[in-house]
């Protein structure tokens, strides 16, 4: 293999698009390609071949299953020419119409604002790189905007240049597929209001290898469907939507639009920035309010970077304490028992096999940290808790009853389904809050091990 | 070695001074030994560790020659000893510094990524766009650069305190830019990917602030270590380990001294550096022999409490007086009050402190040399490094800040600046809000000393608040409002005083009158009083001689003829009594007559007294004028509330209430005399009538699709073109389109512009290539619209030739070209890209270029007649005339007018601020307006009889406003971005009339006690009734 030629990309363009500003400038498609190969020259061990096609070169199907990716520079003069719709029309004949494979192998570059509707639908999938200012204020501009060619101030271009670079560089490595969950998170695109906002939260959960719906899905199969959006957000395990594609709705649609996948864990973020306009801020107010009989859906309005924060702790951040923490079940039934005495413990081991169950209870030679991150990982996870009270300390015994009164509130996933507390005198817990939280008080203290084998045979 | 440090001892101080020391300076840092090491245990055990201490402490010293060489040395042994550092501090730009001190590093140590310009531009560029990609930012950065491979990277950001300062600034853009900052850190620790390890320096008084970041806290709580204060013994080797170093020596007992006088204060110790760095200068320079270092040395340079203020001082004399002004506002830039008595370093670019101090660079760079030439290091950057305008200015060390009684003053009197300024800007927020008044006395006396005193400019006030315009506007309102009440108050006494000193003189003039009168009267008296006395004495002489006589005739008896004789004597007597006696009558009939003479005096005196009653009527008629004036004053309020109502009307949700808390905003305005083109007044009617009906302000009440650029000739003739590349053309008559066709359609063409001829005879459009659409417009017209090829590959803008339907079009290859109907041919050259070309008199053109000229050339020869003005501040985009001004409007959102004489010399222009790219400006001269279209959705519309007011803003489109056309003199069409044709009124008594047919119900007296108040007169808007007031 030769240095640097294992790996190849091609640029289709339009001539158009690399007309330069004065005969001292290059031309638009050039200075792309210049600095997409120096970056990647840098950047990777092996540097990629290129291969640029004027529109008027159609590609092959040999060029298509050669190369590992097509970057197409879109532009209006580029979709304006039929040569696109014939590229597209060839190779779909030429792979009997595997939509997924052309899309997967085809990135878009968007030079200038185009209508996205004229993209033949083939390669129609939303994973686009916006190289202009993409809010609904510039979608509809052209080429008078002065500074399409002014890339390198343009810090539009470059967060979008560093987006190619970082999807290349993940397609040829293939740490695409590698990296992350690969979960799928909806992210509307829906209203353009927020399109720059979108393009950050997508960067920042793409970072952590999430796929993002419905940019990421190659297939068309959502063109066909009644409701695209309920089809992509069925494949996702989180919604994000943001208000401006609600506004114009009325009632009656909205509430329709809110009862989709209820059962689906769902974000409307407002940006505060746009609040500040009174109009806005009115219209805002009235979809908060229409908001709240939804409770499966949670309203945010915080900066986007706490946003993100909020996303993350949503997605990961919590999941990622349990999976650190994780005590494999499988599938037995849990116990967390606590005791004041650990030579009791021991005795317990027996039951589990005995009883098909799983008794969990913590030894003391371990530090205060994991101690505690284990206590409440049991608190979160186990189904009973025993509480075995055999020194009748009554501070002790108090304070231990007090976390597993505590434990439903610590985002637990799963009903509880008895607590119990072993112990010498029944003096020691007042009735009431017995009561009130469902705790048995067993006052038997002679074999801890047949009680707990018994009270585990009433609750199968 | 000791050959090495003989030689060192000739040519180096041991001793830094202020700044911390280096890491190349490792060999001098003493005192600290073992404090690193600990730190590196936390840097191992977490990949991160903050180092905290109060200021003063040397955690940057700690870090640069403790830590940091220790970590080269390989000690962490499970990493290896292949370290790179990349320093930074969060600054004004947090991530943008963090992504230029990675480029830095690189192309100070990868020479192959400075290969090519091309390589420049990706570092520049894409180091930013990778860190601002994710939190993720640091990680994906370490592993696309090669020069990283097999290493450890240690990033250390210093200061990291100013982290807090950046994010109080207000605005979620900074929260957001601090909390992506943050999280990058916390992303680059929590990874196990890469060997990433990250230290923090911070001053231990913020830990507090640190809880505005919950997980940065958590982790901080995990590692940190915070120095502690140094013992005598190490201090005691601080001072004498470098001097050992430097092959000097230092007596025994003026090291006693420097412990003695530097105290326990840990913050002492750069100031203790600074007094020693000056001890060794002073005596390297004077020793004799060996001498060591001695109270004579340490004396000569004012001692640790004197040296650093001496030697700052010895700076600032060396500067001329204007200089000594500049020098001051220089380092109220880069310092900042915080508590009583404790300031921090603000460090500032160098083009940004230019803006603050209203000054030239050149100018600050011979100050800012002058504190750090070799030997001062009172200012950073080092004296070797050449400043530009990108260089961040910072003191050395806040020490500075405590120890120089110059700068201790400079910083307290910057933030005492910054109060009045904050404490303006909450006064003109609440008075724009209508919650407050405008200030008064003694407040706006010590605001109006502020402002004529340091003479605040936009970018010093940015540092604070984004309030600045409407501070200067509110303070300027206040102060107007102030002089017409003192005003009116002076006037008041005047006249006072003046009623006064007329009565008094009145009154004066009478009593003196009375006076003489009295005494004049009195002396007649006394002459009557006199004579009837003397008839009196002559009547009692005549009764003496009568009796005289009768005895006589008892003597005549005896002697006959001598009785006769003396009855004769005595008749004759009796006669002169008689005679005396009517003496004495004309004497009295002069008493009556003077008598009289004083009644009519007295008449006199009530004349008098009458000319002081009219006097008196014109006091009143004076009084009558104060009124007036205490009216302007009312009316001053009545304006204030006007705008008050105007701005609540906006923030109401019940559409009549907004209406008519607006049209009351208007009429009060109206009829108190106020500005008539407020910005207030008019959006409060806009948004009432737009609540009423959304799309009111839609051109011709309907969608007419996308518009991208108008064309109106006569009022009447209008063509719109938009993104279905189509150019339709509308007759109008007032505000009915009487036809309506379509001149052109291509879905293949897209049209930027579109211009029509003076005759209305010929259109031509821009397309987004290099083609030209020419499209007849007479009625008879049978050719269909004709493509011609421009010679250059872009078209800017098309100017028609006085009465001509031929014209001329200025490209992207920096030429006019003339259009003769057949080709193109070269007009004018010019040495810039011209985007913008108007008539000026029928017999010029004027220009405007990319260079930011404005320039005059014949209109039918194409030869250069003058440079009229260059603009500064950009790019001019658009121009508009009149025959005696030009308007250009530039890509950094200014305006600047220019009134020319009648030979085209300029006269002073005047600016006028707006933002964003100004994309179409035009005159309307009936109303002396100046209408401007910008890239933020706004139009602003500037009265030019009064440039300094606020504009009126319209901001509805909330898009790129394209193109503006003045129609009828009283509207303005509006093509914008977001598809839709809008027409708007450009005064606020036209929306008035359009809105008061709208509003259905009166104010209740109930909402006009709420809003307006109770102590003005209830005044309903239909003053006739004829609506039932409905509650």
């Amino acid at each position: 293999m030769n240095k640097g030629s294992s790996h190849t990309i091609l640029i289709k363009y339009t001539q158009n698009d690399n007309i330069a500003a004065t005969d001292q400038d290059t031309g638009w498609v050039d200075m792309f390609c210049n600095l997409l190969k120096q970056t990647l020259k840098r950047e990777l061990d092996e540097p990629p071949n290129f291969i640029l096609k004027p529109e008027t070169e159609l590609i092959t199907a040999e060029e298509f299953e050669k190369v590992d990716i097509i970057l197409y520079i879109l532009s209006p003069a580029f979709i304006f020419s039929s040569n696109l719709n014939q590229d597209v029309t060839d190779l779909e004949q030429a792979f009997s119409f595997d939509v997924p494979l052309l899309n997967k192998k085809i990135k878009k570059v968007l030079k200038a604002p185009i209508n996205e509707e004229d993209i033949p639908l083939s390669i129609s999938t939303p994973n686009y790189f916006y190289f202009y200012q993409y809010t609904d204020t510039f979608e509809k501009e052209y080429e008078t905007f002065e500074g399409w060619n002014e890339y390198a101030d343009n810090t539009a271009f470059w967060n979008a240049f560093s987006d190619v670079i970082s999807s290349i560089k993940g397609a040829l490595t293939k740490t695409e597929e590698e990296k992350g969950s690969q979960e799928k998170i909806f992210l509307s695109n829906k209203n353009k209001a927020y399109a720059r906002e979108r393009e950050i939260i997508k960067r920042e959960l793409k970072a952590y290898g999430y796929l993002i719906y419905p940019d990421d899905d190659y297939s068309i199969e959502a063109s066909y469907m009644e409701d695209p959006e309920l089809f992509y957000m069925e494949k996702c395990k989180l919604a994000i939507h943001f208000p401006d594609e609600f506004i114009p709705l009325t009632s009656e649609e909205r509430n329709k639009s809110f009862s989709k996948n209820k059962e689906q864990a769902r974000f409307i973020w407002f940006n505060p920035e746009k609040s500040l306009n009174p109009d806005v801020h009115k219209s805002y107010t009235e979809l908060k309010v229409s908001l709240k009989a939804f409770n499966q859906i949670e309203v945010v309005e915080s900066p986007i970077e706490e946003f993100k924060d909020i996303l993350k702790d949503k997605l990961w951040g919590r999941e990622s304490s349990d999976k650190k923490l994780e005590i494999n079940q499988n599938g037995k039934k849990q116990y967390y028992v606590i005791s004041d005495n650990s030579n009791i413990l021991e005795d317990l081991s027996g039951i589990n096999e005995l009883k098909q169950v799983h008794i969990q209870y913590i030894t003391e030679n371990t530090t205060v940290s994991e101690y505690r991150n284990k206590h409440y990982n049991l608190l979160r996870t186990a189904d009973s808790f025993v509480i075995i009270n055999s020194r009748e300390n009554e501070k002790w015994l108090r304070s231990i009853t007090n976390e597993v009164m505590k434990a439903p509130g610590l985002y637990r996933t799963k009903n509880i389904e008895s607590k119990h507390i072993l112990t010498q005198s029944d003096k020691e817990v007042a009735p009431e809050i017995a009561r009130q939280f469902q705790i048995t008080v067993v006052n038997n203290m002679d074999s801890v091990a047949s009680e707990i084998e018994k009270l585990i045979t009433t609750n199968n | 070695m000791s050959k090495g440090n003989n030689h060192i001892s000739n040519v180096f101080n041991p001793f830094p001074g202020l700044r911390p020391f280096g890491t190349e300076e490792s060999y001098l840092y003493f005192g600290r030994e073992g404090q690193s090491d600990e730190v590196l245990a936390i840097l191992e055990k977490n990949h991160f560790v903050t180092i905290l201490g109060s200021s003063g402490t040397g955690k940057s010293s700690l870090m640069f020659s403790g830590v940091i060489p220790t970590l080269h040395g390989g000690f962490i042994t499970k990493a290896g000893n292949e370290w790179e550092v990349i320093t930074t501090r969060p600054g004004l730009s947090p991530i943008a510094d963090l992504a230029k001190n990675f480029r830095l590093f690189i192309e100070n140590n990868s020479p192959e990524y400075t290969e090519s310009a091309l390589d420049n531009l990706i570092n520049k560029n894409l180091f930013e766009a990778t860190l601002r990609r994710s939190s993720r930012g640091i990680i994906e950065l370490y592993k696309s650069l090669k020069a990283f491979k097999g290493k450890n990277l240690l990033i250390y950001f210093d200061q990291f305190e100013e982290i807090f300062r950046f994010r109080r600034h207000n605005g979620t853009k900074y929260i957001n830019e601090s909390l992506a900052y943050v999280n990058l850190i916390l992303e680059a620790v929590n990874q196990s990917e890469v060997p990433i390890y990250i230290a923090l320096s911070m001053r231990s008084d913020f830990l507090g602030d640190c809880e505005q970041f919950p997980d940065l806290t958590n982790k901080i709580n995990e590692s940190h270590y915070l120095i502690p204060q140094m013992t005598r013994d190490q201090k005691k080797l601080v001072i004498q380990g470098p001097v050992a170093v430097g092959n000097g020596t230092i007596s025994n007992r003026l090291v006693q001294r420097l412990l003695n006088d530097m105290g326990d204060q840990p913050d002492q110790l750069p100031v203790l550096q600074h007094a020693l760095m000056r001890s060794w200068d002073y005596w390297s320079k004077n020793k004799h022999d060996e001498e060591p270092i001695d109270f004579i040395h340490y004396e000569a340079i004012g001692g640790v409490t004197e040296a650093l203020s001496r030697h700052a001082d010895e700076a600032y004399y060396e500067l001329t007086e204007n200089e000594k002004l500049i020098c001051e506002k220089l380092f109220k830039t880069i310092t900042e009050k915080r508590s009583d008595n404790d300031g921090i370093r603000r460090p500032t670019k160098l083009e940004d402190i230019a803006q603050i101090v209203d000054e030239e660079e050149i100018a600050l760079k011979r100050i800012i040399d002058k504190f750090r030439q070799k030997g001062r290091a009172l200012l950073t950057p080092r004296a070797d490094i050449v400043l530009s305008g990108e260089s961040v200015i910072d003191i050395s060390h806040e020490a500075l800040m405590r120890v120089w009684y110059r700068l201790r003053n400079w910083v307290q009197e910057e933030s005492e600046s910054s109060q009045i300024y904050l404490r303006l800007s909450e006064a003109a927020q609440n008075y724009q809000q209508g919650n407050g008044a405008l200030w008064r006395q003694p407040d706006l006396q010590l605001a109006i000393d502020w402002r004529n005193k340091t003479k605040p400019t936009l970018k010093w006030a940015l540092q604070y608040d984004k309030n600045f315009e409407a501070v200067i506007s509110f303070l300027n309102r206040s102060e107007q409002a102030y002089i017409k009440e003192e005003e009116t108050k002076e006037l008041l006494q005047k006249k006072r005083l003046k009623r006064s000193r007329t009565i008094a003189s009145v009154l004066g003039v009478a009593a003196m009158v009375s006076i003489i009168l009295v005494f004049f009267a009195f002396s007649q008296k006394l002459v009557a009083d006199r004579q009837t006395n003397i008839a009196q004495q002559n009547a009692e002489e005549a009764q003496n001689n009568e009796d005289k006589a009768q005895e006589s005739s008892k003597i005549a008896l005896l002697r006959l003829q001598e009785a006769n004789n003396s009855t004769l004597r005595a008749n004759l007597q009796k006669q002169k009594a008689e005679l005396n006696a009517l003496k004495a009558k004309t004497a009295q009939s002069d008493a009556e007559q003077a008598r009289n003479e004083a009644v009519r005096n007295l008449r006199d005196a009530n004349a008098s007294k009458k000319e002081a009653e009219e006097a008196n009527e014109e006091v009143k008629k004076t009084n009558k004028d104060l009124i007036v004036q205490k009216s302007i004053s009312d009316q001053l309020r009545m304006q204030s509330i006007a705008t008050k109502l105007a701005v609540k009307s906006i923030q109401n949700e019940d559409d009549q209430l907004s209406a008519i808390l607006a049209y009351l905003a208007y009429r009060f305005n109206r009829d108190n005399g106020g500005y008539e083109n407020d910005n207030d007044i008019y959006n409060g009617l806009f948004y009432a009538v737009k609540g009423f009906e959304p799309g009111y302000y839609h051109a011709f009440r309907g969608n007419t699709g996308a518009v991208n650029a108008i064309a109106l000739k006569n009022d009447k003739h209008l063509y719109t073109t938009g993104e279905d590349g189509r150019i339709i053309y509308r007759k109008l008559k007032d505000t009915e389109v009487l036809q309506e066709k379509t001149l052109f359609e291509s879905s293949e063409i897209l049209l930027n512009k579109i211009y029509v001829s003076e005759n209305n005879d010929r259109l031509v459009a821009l397309t987004s290539t290099n083609k030209l659409i020419l499209i007849p417009l007479n009625e008879d017209a049978a050719n269909p619209a004709k493509i011609v090829t421009l010679p250059a590959s872009y078209a800017y803008d098309v100017h028609f030739k006085p009465n001509s339907s031929q014209f001329l079009v200025s490209t992207s290859d920096s030429t006019i070209y003339q259009y003769n109907d057949i080709s193109f041919s070269p007009f004018i050259k010019t040495n810039a890209r011209v985007y913008d070309m108007e008539s000026l008199a029928d017999k010029w053109i004027v220009t405007g270029s990319t260079l930011g000229n404005i320039q005059l050339w014949d209109a039918f020869t194409g030869r250069f007649y003058k440079n009229i003005a260059t603009n500064a501040t950009g790019y001019i985009h658009s121009l508009t005339t009149t025959d005696s001004a030009i308007a250009a409007g530039d890509n950094n959102g200014q305006i600047t007018l220019y009134p020319l004489d009648k030979n085209f010399n300029l006269k002073e222009s005047i600016k006028l601020a707006g933002k964003y790219i100004m994309s179409d400006l035009t005159f309307n001269t009936e109303s002396n307006q100046i209408i401007s279209a910008s890239s933020d959705g706004n139009i602003r519309i500037w009265d030019l009889s009064d440039p300094d007011e606020f504009p009126m803003i319209i901001n509805e489109p909330e898009s790129w406003v394209l193109s503006v056309a003045l129609w009828n003199n009283n509207r303005i069409f509006v093509g914008s971005k977001d598809q839709l044709f809008r027409t708007y009124p450009i005064r606020s008594n036209i929306l008035a009339d359009i809105l008061r047919p709208m509003i259905k119900r009166d104010i209740t007296q109930e909402e006009w006690d709420r809003y307006i108040g109770k102590e003005i007169e209830y005044k309903p808007i239909f003053e006739e009734s004829v609506f039932v007031i409905n509650n």
